[in-house]
């Protein structure tokens, strides 16, 4: 883009002049410079934005809180970041329904201090993924990113019941709705969770809510070897028990299970688990202090991040594998998914996901060096790409989204 | 009474496709003379907006077993008439009236043919025996469970494999000949209602099961395996597939991806789509993408997500990994009885308040309590309404939610609430539950069944609201339906034999789905958009919320060969009046009876 001042005339008479400003350091995606940085108050004017920017071939970068930008390459053009914290709004919560409208810019924080606010049993988003409090709505759909409670209620595809969007050539669209069972229309939600900013710009969530649980107790079992994880995995199971977060912690050969419910349930159920997999109960503060760290480990110091996924049954295998590798890693007990920090050099990202694949997974970067996020990435299958291909030439056929991140030869 | 417009049998009409190992002969259950029997009705006359039902058989709820017996179920839709310009290519597919094909399907010289090249090339892939172009095979083709649309396609052709599907979809596409596919045909939206200038793709000779891996929770079936099959081959190990549609004896998986089928035992582990990890799709160019797979989180984006759902409009789903789960420990039923659905809708929103989240929870008013009373006994305690909560879990977890849900019954005003003794009892309970829809035969000749969702806290407002239209178009109206996730199933009771009556069953169902969404609900919550309510999309998505719907579609199918004429609404499509009523030949053929 050339010509700063005018393009930053016409951005402002399209999303007020106070919402836009040159990009600055910070603003850099994956190493690119940001042209502009427009923070829009409506979706209207974020679609007026995108539909200039569209006409006009410029690149935008979709950004929520900011937190998940160093996943992937750097956009191929960066003339404007589209910030959606200015739609922040908690635009309907109805307590009765479990159901919460909000804005794709609010933050969990923020959305999470509504709910709390509203009176009546207090409710929660069953989504605790990593990244701290800037975290919005918006950016860990469109990251598909999730935490530890993924055990029980899964990712934001499970929880997205509707979704507005707005494509790069403006056009504002509504999928699903705001009821919990629902099959008219195409689904579109789950195709934009996890697109990372690809085929549309999020605005507006329709959202799942659940209960608070009462109570929680969580079982730690300490000194266990990879190898024994698939055994006690299938301990657990064989308990009539559904447990909210199971997670093995590498290096500490920590598991953490925990049980909710009111308290006694969630006590006579943890007791029923402590004795299939002989571990013992943690103090109620010890479990909280656990949990946060849980929370922020997998994000909290240095090296790279990649998520792993796997068949279930062969997390053992890969932790005896790459344990050595890892600085930390974090993985779900029977699901065969997680995240692994490491030092971000060639060799260890390559080795990681040259084992991972070789156990029948996938590695997916989180927080990589640009130069070797691709190291760190497993490709889809060729007849996958073409179909992606497709689908974000219906969606952005300028490649005005967020151009050349997923890498794979995509636009 | 007047005669009574029978059920097909879900299994008799399925036989042609389910289980032929020789070279299927001319089907022997469509007659052949069976259209000309039947008095033309009268176009009837329409106000803007209204919704026309198509006035025939009906088919088991998906949600309902076979052998349950609908009396009428819709046809089409006219919405408002707010038509996009993009739209499958297949216009033929807009399911004629059952009326309007006759000359066609009788054979007369006008009608369209499979060009001999195409017929010796399907012929190669999957040889003669399973490709069906005699007439009467093909009209036990020519509608699904929603038998008010119907149209006899040009072959049916049978495939055995992917490799098979595959082979079919390129000479389809090279022809630029529209398909559709088909599972065990008992949806109620008319999703498999074939394109008469198309072929109908029967996935019934895929039915193996093809992996069962229990250390990682999942199984891989080819699409034609049966619902309950998945359960079956998992059960003596403690799992099983959670989605449980009622028709699910007889449904295949295939089908159930297409419309991400529901039941009464999704509120607490969702619907299909929260249980398909994995799916190879021949898509409508007949190549082959395998879209996820046993292991979660593939690279890249969540095409399988829109896949499941999308009625077979994206592509032919010949493989999936599915999720199974272990099998609840302990289970509780428990039955209340309420003065009013009101009160009886205050209990579930108390319920779902209190942080319970039952496995079903299912409610029926006086007049469906009073049906089933008389058919199958199940002892439901007396008042206008009656819920059925089950619970499962732990010993513990169960007991206490038991206790939990008891209270909200009670403090919603029960007049009577009691836990299931035994196994046999609770048999009986859902028995009665499962039969509501066969038994409205009881209480009334005919009945339309609408398929609306609302937000949960409104059902106590919408339920009035259905009470205020009985009043208003003097019918009454049976509620049997999944309340923990506000999915209606209203059941317009009407005696076609009186002059006006389907008429006014017709505008009342359309006006308590215009109910449903004046809430902010949904035109449909598991029985799918299809061909029946593909003219009402415009009242719940505007002009742009379809165009990007056509975007997606575009996207898989540019051809728009698969499956055309579903889910979303074109001009043609719409522009057509909805048949009258037939029978349908399995029943005329005597080979299924409605009871």
């Amino acid at each position: 883009m050339s010509g700063g001042a005018p393009i930053g005339r016409l951005l402002g008479r399209l999303a007020g002049a106070d919402a836009v400003r040159p990009g600055r350091a910070a603003d850099r995606v994956a190493g690119r410079a940001a042209g502009w940085v427009v923070r829009p108050r409506s979706a209207d004017d974020l679609a007026a934005v995108l539909a200039a920017a569209d006409e006009r071939g410029w690149g935008v970068v979709p950004r929520g809180g900011g937190t998940r930008m160093a996943w992937g390459a750097p956009p191929t053009r960066c003339d404007v970041v589209l910030e959606t914290g200015g739609l922040d709004q908690i635009l309907e919560h109805v307590p009765g329904d479990h159901v919460a409208v909000v804005g794709a810019g609010a933050s969990l924080a923020l959305l999470a201090g509504r709910l709390r606010a509203s009176g009546g049993p207090p409710q929660r988003l069953m989504l605790d993924p990593p990244g701290g409090e800037g975290t919005t709505v918006g950016g860990v759909a469109a990251a598909a990113a999730a935490g530890p409670r993924r055990h029980r209620h899964g990712t934001p595809r499970d929880l997205v019941l509707g979704a507005r969007f707005v494509l790069a050539d403006g056009t504002t669209a509504r999928s699903g709705g705001k009821v919990v069972k629902n099959v008219a229309g195409y689904d579109l939600a789950k195709l934009l969770v996890g697109s990372r900013g690809t085929l549309a710009v999020l605005v507006e969530l329709s959202l799942k809510l659940h209960p608070e649980p009462e109570a929680a107790v969580t079982v730690v079992v300490d000194g266990t070897a990879p190898g024994d994880l698939a055994g006690l995995a299938r301990a657990v199971r064989r308990q009539p028990v559904e447990l909210a977060a199971a997670e093995f912690l590498w290096p500490e050969r920590r598991v953490a299970l925990r049980v909710e419910g009111s308290p006694e349930v969630a006590a006579a159920e943890a007791g029923a688990v402590a004795r299939a997999v002989a571990g013992r109960a943690l103090a109620p503060a010890a479990a909280k202090r656990l949990w946060e760290a849980v929370g922020r480990r997998p994000w909290d110091g240095p090296g790279a991040i990649v998520a792993v996924a796997l068949p279930a049954d062969r997390v053992g295998a890969l932790v005896e594998m790459v344990g050595p590798l890892a600085i930390r890693a974090t993985l779900t007990v029977g699901l065969g998914t997680g995240t692994v920090r490491l030092p971000d050099e060639p060799s260890h990202l390559e080795r990681l996901r040259e084992r991972t694949e070789a156990l029948g997974g996938t590695c997916r970067p989180l927080r990589v060096d640009p130069a070797r996020s691709a190291l760190a990435a497993s490709r889809p299958d060729p007849a996958v790409l073409r179909l992606m291909a497709e689908l974000r030439h219906q969606f952005d056929p300028r490649a005005t989204l967020s151009p050349g991140r997923l890498g794979w030869g995509l636009p | 009474m007047r005669e009574q417009p029978g059920l097909p049998s879900l299994q008799a009409r399925d036989q042609p496709a389910v289980g032929v190992d020789h070279p299927p002969p001319g089907q022997p259950v469509a007659a052949a003379h069976h259209r000309a029997d039947r008095p033309r009705r009268p176009r009837p006359a329409r106000e803007p907006g209204q919704v026309p039902v198509g006035d025939d058989l009906a088919a088991a709820e998906p949600d309902e077993g076979p052998g349950d017996g609908g009396v009428q179920i819709g046809g089409g839709g006219h919405g408002p008439r707010r038509y996009l310009a993009a739209g499958p290519r297949c216009t033929a597919a807009r399911g004629r009236p059952y009326h309007a094909g006759m000359g066609r399907i009788a054979g007369a010289a006008a009608a369209p043919v499979l060009p001999d090249g195409t017929v010796a090339a399907l012929c190669g892939v999957v040889g003669r025996a399973w490709l069906l172009t005699e007439p009467a095979a093909l009209r036990a083709y020519e509608c699904d469970g929603l038998t008010g649309w119907r149209a006899v396609p040009l072959a049916v052709v049978l495939p055995g494999s992917t490799e098979e599907v595959a082979a079919v979809v390129r000479i389809l596409a090279r022809d630029q000949i529209p398909f559709v596919a088909r599972g065990a045909g008992t949806g109620l939206s008319g999703g498999a209602l074939p394109c008469a200038e198309g072929v109908v793709i029967g996935l019934s000779r895929m039915r193996l099961i093809l992996g069962v891996d229990l250390a990682n929770e999942r199984v891989t079936v080819q699409p034609g395996v049966t619902n309950l099959a998945v359960t079956e081959a998992v059960a003596a190990h403690g799992y099983r597939y959670a989605p449980d549609p009622s028709s699910q004896q007889v449904c295949t998986i295939g089908g159930n991806v297409a419309e991400n089928a529901g039941g009464a035992h999704c509120l607490k582990l969702g619907f299909t789509t929260h249980h398909v990890v994995g799916a190879t799709l021949v898509r409508a160019d007949g190549t082959v993408v395998r879209l996820g797979g046993a292991v979660l989180d593939p690279p890249g984006y969540d095409a399988l997500g829109v896949v499941v759902g999308s009625e077979g409009t994206l592509g032919i789903v010949t493989e999936v990994v599915l999720r199974v789960v272990p099998a609840p420990a302990a289970v509780r039923t428990l039955v209340a009885a309420f003065a009013s659905t009101a009160a009886a809708g205050e209990a579930v929103a108390a319920i779902i308040a209190a942080g319970v989240t039952p496995a079903a929870t299912e409610m029926m008013d006086r007049t469906a309590v009073e049906a089933v009373e008389a058919a199958v006994h199940p002892g439901y305690p007396p008042g206008e309404a009656v819920l059925l909560v089950e619970l499962d879990g732990s010993e513990v977890r169960c007991a206490e939610e038991a206790a939990r849900v008891l209270a909200c019954c009670r403090q919603a005003g029960a007049t009577a609430c009691r836990l299931a003794a035994d196994p046999a009892e609770r048999a009986r309970l859902w028995r009665g539950r499962k039969a509501a829809f066969a038994a409205m035969g009881r209480v009334s000749s005919h009945y339309y069944v609408q398929d609306g969702v609302i937000p949960r806290t409104r059902l106590a407002e919408v339920l009035e609201a259905i009470h205020g239209l009985e009043l208003e178009f003097r019918l009454r109206v049976a509620n049997v339906f999944h309340a923990g996730d506000g999915n209606l199933h209203p059941l317009v009771l009407y005696d076609d034999g009186q002059p006006g009556e389907r008429q006014r069953a017709e505008a009342c169902a359309a006006r308590i789905l215009d109910a449903c969404l004046a809430v902010g609900g949904s035109l449909t919550g598991e029985h799918g958009v299809g061909r029946d309510k593909a003219c009402l999309m415009p009242k719940q998505f505007s002009v742009s919320d379809q165009q990007v719907m056509h975007r997606l579609r575009r996207a898989f199918d540019p051809a728009g060969l698969c499956n055309p004429g579903k889910v979303l609404p074109t001009p043609r499509l719409c522009g057509e009046v909805p048949g009258i009523y037939r029978p349908h030949p399995v029943e005329r053929a005597g080979l299924a009876e409605r009871w």
